[in-house]
This record gives C-alpha cells, sequence and structure tokens, in this order.
C-alpha cells in the first residue's frame, strides 16, 4: 500500500493522498467525496489492488475532492498525462468547474469516450485511457492517453529483399495502420476495430478498401472473426488458424507478411488485411496458391526476369517435394531410366554402404530437419557450432566413412535449397512435410507411389478455399486475367484487371475514380 | 465433430500402415545389382554359353586408383538363352541386371545357326531396354570379344558401342543396328538383315588384364569389320569392308564416308562424303524384274594431291564423273557378292519389288531368292561438290618445281 501512496504522490502534485482526510463540509460535499471513494475504492477492488495502477483525486479551487483520474502505470504516455494534468490545473486555476467542464475541456484535445459503464471503463484503463471517475454519479468518462512505446520501424528479418521499400511492420498495431495508410492515400480505405480473445481482449483490425473488396469475401472474414471463441490472440497466427475454411489442412489458407508494401498490394487487389495488436505478421485473405510463390520484389524488377524468377520457384517446389522421392524410386525400383553412366556412378558411391537407399534418403532428411529447427532456436552465440558440426561431420566426415553415398548429400542439399526459395515459410515448410509423405509413398511402392501421392495432393489443393476463393485460382478454376499475374508476371501496363474472384471491381485497375464510384456492382458469381 | 475426425485420422494410419506392407516389393538397391554391359551368346554342344559383361561400380567410378578390372566377365551354359542367364547367378552374387546393356555380340556359329529366337526374348522379357545394338563377333567367340578391355573406354561395352556409332556415321563401313530395325528386317519379307562383324585385331598381348592397358600399342584391341550378310535369321557371309560401303550406297545408310579417287594418272583427291541418298526403283516389265538404284552424292574436297587444280569448272566434272564411278565400282562388287556368293537380298529390292507390282511379287515371293539372283541391277550415281575446302590452289604443288 505504501508503495501506491508513493507513486500517487509523485503523480500528480495537487493530488491529496488516498486515504480520505475529509475536511469539515457542507452534506452535500461530504457525500461527493464519499461516492467518490467508493469509486475509486470498486477500481482498486476490481484490480485487486494492483501496484499499477494509480487513482488521483482531483481537488477544484476551494480544496474540495471533485472527480478523480485513473490510469495505469506505464500503459499511460508520460507526455500525454503530463500536458492533462496541465490542462486540469489551468481549469482549476480559474474558480469552481463542474466534472462536466472539465471533462468537455479535455476531450477538446484528445480522443475521448462519455457515459462508460464500469467494465467498459476498465477496458479503457487496460487499453492505456485514463479514466475520470465523477463523484456527482457513478458515471466515467475517458480520455486517450495511450502510450505508442514499441519498436522503432525496421528492416523486415523473415522477408528480405535486395530492392524496393525496406521497412517492416512492427508490434504496434498504430504504427501498422500507419505503415498502411501511408501508402494508400485514399477515403475508401477502411480500418474495421474488434476485439478477440476472452482474457487478452486484443484489439485486431480489418483493412481493406471499399469498393474494392468483395462483400461476400468481407462477410466471410467478419463471420469468421466473430465466431472465434478464445482466451488469448498472441500473435495473427491465432486469427488465421482460426478462420481457416479447411481447418487441418496442412497449406497457409492466408498469406502472413512483415512488408507493409506486399500487404497494401493485395489489399489494392481487393484483399482483405487482419492487424492483430502486438504482432509485425499481417495477415491478407483470401490468399490463394500462386500468391504463396510471389514476392513483392516481382514488381520492382524486370517482368521478364520475375517471371523467371517465379517460374524457377515453382520449379523449386516440385524439388523440394519431389526429388528426394524420385531419387529412391529410381535407385531401388527403376534403375533402367537412369542414364547408364550415372547409373554407374551412384553404384559406385552406394558400394558398401549399409543402408537402403529409403532409409538414408529418410535419415539424412531428418537431420537437415534437425539442423535447421536447431539453427532457429539455439542461441546466437553458438551459432557457429552448428554449422561446424552440420556441414563438416554430417556431410563430409559420414561420405567418407562410407555412411551414406554422396548422391544423398547432394539430393539432401539441393532439396533443402530449394525449400528456401519458397517466399512463404509457412508454404516452405508445407512442401517440406510433405515431401517425407512422398518418400515414404516412394519407398513402398516407386514410382507408383509417388503418382498416388501427386494425385491426393492434387486432389486435396483442389479442394481446398480460402475465404471463399478457390486455392489453385488462376489456374483451376481457370481465370486468364489472374494467370497474368500468376506463373509468370506480365508487364505493369498489362495487369489492367484485378484478380478474378477476389476484387469485386471491374474497372480497370487504371481509373482510380470509377474504381470508387458507389454504385460498382459486384462481379457475378464465379463459375 | 471430434468423433468423425479422430474416426478419419485412424482411417488414414491404416491406410498409411498399409503402405509399408507392399514391403517394396522388387525393389532392388543399385549395390545389389549386377550390371551387364554386354551380352555374348556362343554355341555349345547341347544349347549356349551366354556370357554377361558385368560391370565393377567400384573400378569404374572409384576416385582412387583401382586394382580391379572395370569389368568382370561370368559365363553360364543352358539350353536356353534365360536358363544360361539364371545359372550365372551360381556364380554372381548379385543380381544379373540387364537393362543397361550396351552391346550383344554374337558369336559367328550361332548367327550360322539362327538369332531369330534371341529377339524373340529380347522384345518379350521386360528387362531389355532394347536400345542396344548387336554384332557378329568374327575369328573367334563372342566370349573372347567380352572378355578384351579397352583402353579408352573403361568398360569395353561401352567402347564397342560409341565406336560403332561413330564408325557408321563417319565411315560407313559399319552398320549401327538397334534392336528395333534389326527385328523390322527380320519380320519383314524381301528384305534380309545385316550386323557388323567385330573381330580382335591380335597384335600382340591379350588383352584381358588391367596391365596390359598400361602400354601404349602391342595389345590385342577390339575392331570392327564390315558387315555381316544374313539370309533370313542365319548369317550366310561377311562383306569385305568396301564391300560393305557399297550395300552402304545403295541401302542409302552412309552417313558420311572418305573416298579417295583418280583423276588423271598422278592426281589423287580426297573426297569427303557429307551426304547420301539412294533410290532404288524396280521394274518388272514382262515378268522380268529389274532394279534401278539412284545415288545422290554430296561430298567436300578434303585434299588433293599432284596439282589437281579443283577450281576449274572442267576439273570439276572430271572429279565428279571419276567419284560416280568409284562409288559405282564399289556397289558393283557388293551386288556381285550379295547377288553371286551370298545370294541375300541385304538391299531391299524385293521389297521395292513389292511395292512396284505386289502381284508379281506374290508370284515371286516364294523363289524371289532365284529371281534375285540373276536380276540385273543398274547402279546411277549422280555426286555433287559442295566445297572445296579451306583454300583454292594448293599451296604447294610438286608440279611448279
Amino acid at each position: 500500500m505504501s508503495m501506491i501512496r508513493k507513486g500517487e504522490g509523485k503523480g500528480m502534485e495537487k493530488d491529496l493522498p488516498v486515504e480520505p482526510s475529509a475536511p469539515p463540509a457542507e452534506e452535500a460535499a461530504a457525500g461527493l467525496e464519499n461516492r467518490l471513494n467508493e469509486s475509486m475504492e470498486r477500481f482498486r477492488q476490481a484490480f485487486g489492488n494492483s501496484a499499477d495502477l494509480v487513482i488521483n483525486r482531483i481537488l477544484d479551487g476551494e480544496g474540495k475532492p471533485c472527480c478523480a483520474n485513473a490510469y495505469i502505470l506505464g500503459l499511460s504516455d508520460g507526455d500525454t498525462l503530463n500536458f492533462i494534468s496541465g490542462e486540469i490545473g489551468r481549469c482549476l486555476g480559474g474558480g469552481s468547474i463542474s466534472f462536466e467542464g472539465l471533462f468537455r475541456r479535455l476531450s477538446c484535445f484528445r480522443a475521448a469516450k462519455d457515459d462508460l459503464d464500469f467494465e467498459g471503463a476498465c477496458r479503457e484503463l487496460l487499453s492505456g485511457n485514463t479514466v475520470f471517475i465523477s463523484g456527482e454519479a457513478e458515471r466515467f468518462c475517458s480520455i486517450a492517453t495511450n502510450s505508442n512505446e514499441g519498436r522503432s520501424i525496421t528492416e523486415p528479418t523473415s522477408q528480405t529483399i535486395i530492392k524496393g521499400p525496406k521497412d517492416a511492420f512492427t508490434e504496434n498495431i498504430n504504427k501498422n495502420v500507419f505503415l498502411i495508410r501511408k501508402r494508400i492515400k485514399s477515403t475508401a480505405l477502411r480500418v474495421e476495430n474488434l476485439s478477440i480473445g476472452s482474457v487478452t481482449h486484443t484489439n485486431v483490425r480489418l483493412v481493406y478498401i471499399d469498393g474494392i473488396a468483395r462483400a461476400e469475401i468481407l462477410g466471410d472474414i467478419r463471420s469468421r472473426l466473430q465466431k472465434i471463441d478464445i482466451d488469448c490472440v498472441l500473435d495473427s497466427n491465432y486469427i488465421e488458424e482460426l478462420i481457416k475454411t479447411n481447418k487441418y489442412s496442412i497449406f497457409p489458407s492466408a498469406l502472413n507478411s512483415e512488408k507493409p508494401d506486399s500487404v497494401c498490394a493485395a489489399i489494392l487487389e481487393g484483399r482483405i488485411a487482419i492487424l492483430v495488436d502486438g504482432s509485425p505478421y499481417i495477415v491478407t485473405a483470401p490468399a490463394v496458391m500462386a500468391e504463396f510463390l510471389q514476392a513483392s520484389e516481382d514488381y520492382y524488377h524486370h517482368f521478364v526476369i520475375s517471371s523467371f524468377m517465379r517460374v524457377l520457384r515453382y520449379i523449386s517446389v516440385f524439388i523440394t517435394l519431389l526429388v528426394p522421392a524420385l531419387f529412391v524410386t529410381v535407385t531401388t525400383f527403376h534403375q533402367e531410366i537412369i542414364p547408364a553412366p550415372l547409373l554407374i556412378s551412384i553404384a559406385a558411391q552406394r558400394e558398401g554402404v549399409p543402408f537402403p537407399a529409403f532409409f538414408e534418403v529418410l535419415l539424412l532428411e531428418l537431420t537437415f530437419e534437425i539442423l535447421r529447427e536447431a539453427g532457429i532456436r539455439m542461441p546466437r552465440a553458438v551459432g557457429s557450432a552448428i554449422s561446424i558440426v552440420g556441414a563438416l561431420v554430417l556431410g563430409q566426415a559420414a561420405v567418407e566413412a562410407g555412411l551414406i553415398s554422396a548422391a544423398v548429400v547432394i539430393v539432401v542439399s539441393i532439396t533443402a535449397i530449394a525449400s528456401f526459395v519458397i517466399t512463404n515459410y509457412a508454404m516452405s515448410s508445407a512442401i517440406r512435410l510433405l515431401r517425407f509423405a512422398f518418400i515414404l509413398f516412394a519407398g513402398a511402392l516407386g514410382l507408383f507411389g509417388i503418382t498416388i501421392g501427386l494425385i491426393i495432393l492434387c486432389l486435396h489443393l483442389c479442394s481446398l478455399k480460402s475465404a471463399t476463393v478457390p486455392y489453385l485460382m488462376p489456374f483451376s478454376p481457370d481465370s486468364s486475367s489472374g494467370k497474368k499475374d500468376g506463373m509468370i508476371r506480365f508487364p505493369l501496363f498489362r495487369l489492367r484487371e484485378r484478380p478474378d474472384g477476389i476484387s469485386a471491381c471491374k474497372t480497370p485497375r487504371t481509373s482510380g475514380r470509377s474504381t470508387l464510384a458507389p454504385d460498382i456492382k459486384e462481379r457475378p458469381e464465379l463459375k | 465433430m471430434r468423433g468423425s475426425v479422430l474416426k478419419r485420422g485412424l482411417c488414414l494410419l491404416i491406410i498409411l500402415a498399409c503402405l509399408p506392407l507392399a514391403g517394396c516389393w522388387s525393389s532392388h538397391e543399385v549395390n545389389t545389382l549386377a550390371i551387364c554391359s554386354a551380352l555374348g551368346i556362343d554355341k555349345t554342344a547341347d544349347g549356349y554359353l551366354v556370357t554377361e559383361q558385368v560391370i565393377n561400380p567400384k573400378a569404374v567410378a572409384s576416385t582412387k586408383a583401382m586394382n580391379q578390372a572395370p569389368v568382370v566377365v561370368y559365363d553360364g551354359a543352358g539350353e536356353s538363352i534365360d536358363g544360361a542367364i539364371n545359372y550365372l547367378l551360381l556364380k554372381a552374387s548379385r543380381l544379373i541386371y540387364n537393362t543397361h546393356l550396351r552391346m550383344v555380340v554374337f558369336g559367328e556359329d550361332v548367327a550360322r545357326e539362327g538369332i531369330g529366337e534371341f529377339f524373340n526374348y529380347f522384345m518379350r522379357s521386360y528387362e531389355y531396354r532394347t536400345d542396344f545394338f548387336c554384332a557378329v563377333a568374327k575369328g573367334s567367340s563372342a566370349k573372347d570379344i567380352l572378355c578384351t578391355l579397352t583402353p579408352l573406354e573403361s568398360i569395353p561395352a561401352v567402347e564397342l558401342f560409341t565406336m560403332l556409332k561413330r564408325s557408321s556415321e563417319e565411315i560407313g563401313v559399319t552398320r549401327a543396328m538397334k534392336v528395333i530395325d534389326l527385328v523390322n528386317s527380320l519380320s519383314s519379307e524381301g528384305v534380309n538383315p545385316v550386323l557388323t562383324g567385330v573381330e580382335i585385331s591380335r597384335e600382340g598381348e591379350k588383352s584381358n588384364d588391367i596391365d596390359v592397358l598400361k602400354l601404349s600399342e602391342n595389345f590385342e584391341k577390339l575392331k570392327f569389320c564390315g558387315l555381316a550378310a544374313f539370309k533370313g535369321d542365319r548369317l550366310a557371309g561377311w562383306l569385305t569392308e568396301e564391300e560393305s560401303k557399297g550395300y552402304g550406297y545403295i541401302a542409302g545408310k552412309i552417313k558420311g564416308s572418305l573416298e579417295i579417287v583418280r583423276c588423271g594418272e598422278k592426281s589423287e583427291i580426297n573426297c569427303n562424303i557429307l551426304s547420301s541418298k539412294a533410290k532404288i526403283k524396280a521394274d518388272t516389265a514382262g515378268g522380268k524384274p529389274s532394279v534401278a538404284v539412284e545415288i545422290a552424292v554430296k561430298y567436300a574436297v578434303s585434299g588433293t594431291k599432284g596439282g589437281f587444280d579443283i577450281t576449274e569448272k572442267q576439273n570439276i566434272k572430271r572429279m565428279n564423273r571419276a567419284l560416280e564411278n568409284k562409288i559405282k565400282r564399289i556397289c558393283a562388287a557388293a551386288l556381285s557378292k550379295a547377288q553371286g556368293k551370298l545370294q541375300t537380298d541385304i538391299f531391299g529390292f524385293g521389297e521395292a519389288v513389292h511395292r512396284k507390282d505386289p502381284s508379281y511379287w506374290n508370284a515371286v515371293k516364294d523363289d524371289w531368292e532365284g529371281v534375285y539372283r540373276s536380276m540385273p541391277v543398274r547402279v546411277g550415281v549422280k555426286a555433287e561438290l559442295v566445297s572445296i575446302g579451306e583454300i583454292t590452289k594448293p599451296v604447294y604443288s610438286s608440279k611448279k618445281g
């Protein structure tokens, strides 16, 4: 208790200590004071006498308490608090002033909420705002004093680029909205506020462009968000996982990005961005398969070069998925399809290797996954140890010792490298995991098994939907306008239409005014 | 919901658990296979002796110098080729794996008895990729051919394979016959197959020891030697290298060759044949079949001797004439051998007659051999100079002095 008193004392000079030392006054004043004390006690009780809750009484010019304010230390911005207390002092200096007058004066400068109930007032406190408690009646008002404290905007860490904007989202939702607003200076940009999490009450915002985003998709996402029943939302992945259409699918159904430029590009195509307070990863939905193989940088380089990179990424997907499986099947079932000199070379390497190819590949692929995981989890200071152990001990020594064949090391390395070409980490992980399924299929049934696996995979992908949009969108169902920005990127002057099925807007991208006209009709239903 | 998910998961697990039950049936690790590069078939008293040239991967692809021969030759006798191959397993620990076969060599005695049955086997068995070449061993057994090591390619079969391919493209003496071509000519009427002969040029030490390969010369080498003409599936006889070339011109199979022609008394011209096309036209007027072969040859001059000026128009004509005569002579030699001594229609004249006059063909089909023997064949050659090389007049001419 003494701690609180100390804090309070420092907080505002004009304040009296918490313990009431009521001066002799009229009855009304005494009643007001009692009510005020009651309310203050209620807050204290609600927060369980929490050490960081500060409640101060404000005395009028005659030294009588007229109201109280409360805030949570650290959540509120010190400068703003100082400004407010200065303002209060100026108000009171001019003689007696009612609570109403004081609050009206303060709400000129900051966002304010009036007539809150007790629950609302607590929530305001928890958001870092200052709550004013009236003594006249049970009335709570709040003034925004929340602190914008947080990491400054830095370069992206997981989506590095060579060319293009280098800022990244932070954990602060206001800064993130700012980063989007700064890029899209349009009145049609909408920001919707939601609060998700029964305990955390995490701030979640929907950002989209009215008229470009499809109402149907927006409705779908809104209803999914409202249905979320969870105690906490600590990262945007909570949202992503909870609004997924096919909840058990390994494939990500929403794209998350830490780059404002790519989120803005998605919003401009008619997608909806979901911002979660405390997460630097912004989720955009709907997301189609092709999107996970695109990088924002694709649009910052020459279109031929970008197209080449994209084709390369598609090839990499197949390398990651199939090369180990193909190696297993070809060396254990179908040796006849290897060119003779290659077969001889593989045979020579495998001379004296004690494991079957299937086991060898599985073992090394698992080892790679362990190395990768270790590289992420371990403290930075011991980082070099992993590369030494990984490269020298596992790679070279195992081959020299004759435990594994050099060809398998090459296969595993090419798979590992190819998997990192896939721009989205979630997609890359999904494909890397599926690779093991394919190795199993290959080991058991050969090429026949791989074919079965591919058919299953294809059927699964075709069955997926991301917020009402088919997952394989530009390819299946076929969409010519979508394909212009699918496996290859057409030059920007040819990308005049927004992707089919995602955007509601049929007007060309170039004519900004007509895009935002109110009488835009919904695009007809997808075939 | 939860229950159905659990059930579905369980179903998936059961299905996945079934996968390894297949037990990797029919799987073979690469290092449990004896990869065969060549197959040789010889005759024994009561069947065949099948020889397999098995690659020793350790010796072939090792980065360290090995003291092992790159190939090991296994042989096994049996009443049929398949039986003999099975018998090989008694000698070799690894599964004989024939899909990477490069060469099949028939012993001469086997070839004389007929090779048709073997191709029934090669085509039917799933194990053969049928992209190998075939050859007939001349003057030695197929086994001896397979035992001979070669210095340039460590696997002798690969050396034979590339040698055959290259020589048929550059010299025209040999023919790289794919199995499918051979089977086609075996099964069609009016044409008989040819195969290339392979022999061991006995120039010194027997080269079945890798130590011999340390020498630069004076060891036995494998050598191709003209064509073996078949009648049906039986070997009828051998063509010399010149006659083999003649066969190539008539059948239109020459892709490149070199002819040395004499123009005048002292001059010799090297004509590099760049392409050769042949048209076989049959005529059955009056019940007397005759065949006209028109050969069109394009060539470049790659060398002259004796101060022959090839820039003169007159001389170009002379040169063309001389080359045409040379090719005609070669063709005539091939024709007389095939029509006379061997009596086998390797050129496909029968097919030409069949195409021209099917009813006549049906009448003479059974006695085609007799008709063919005395059938007049006219060979017309048209040579065309394409290039005279990098220089026009010779830089040095002995006439000048």
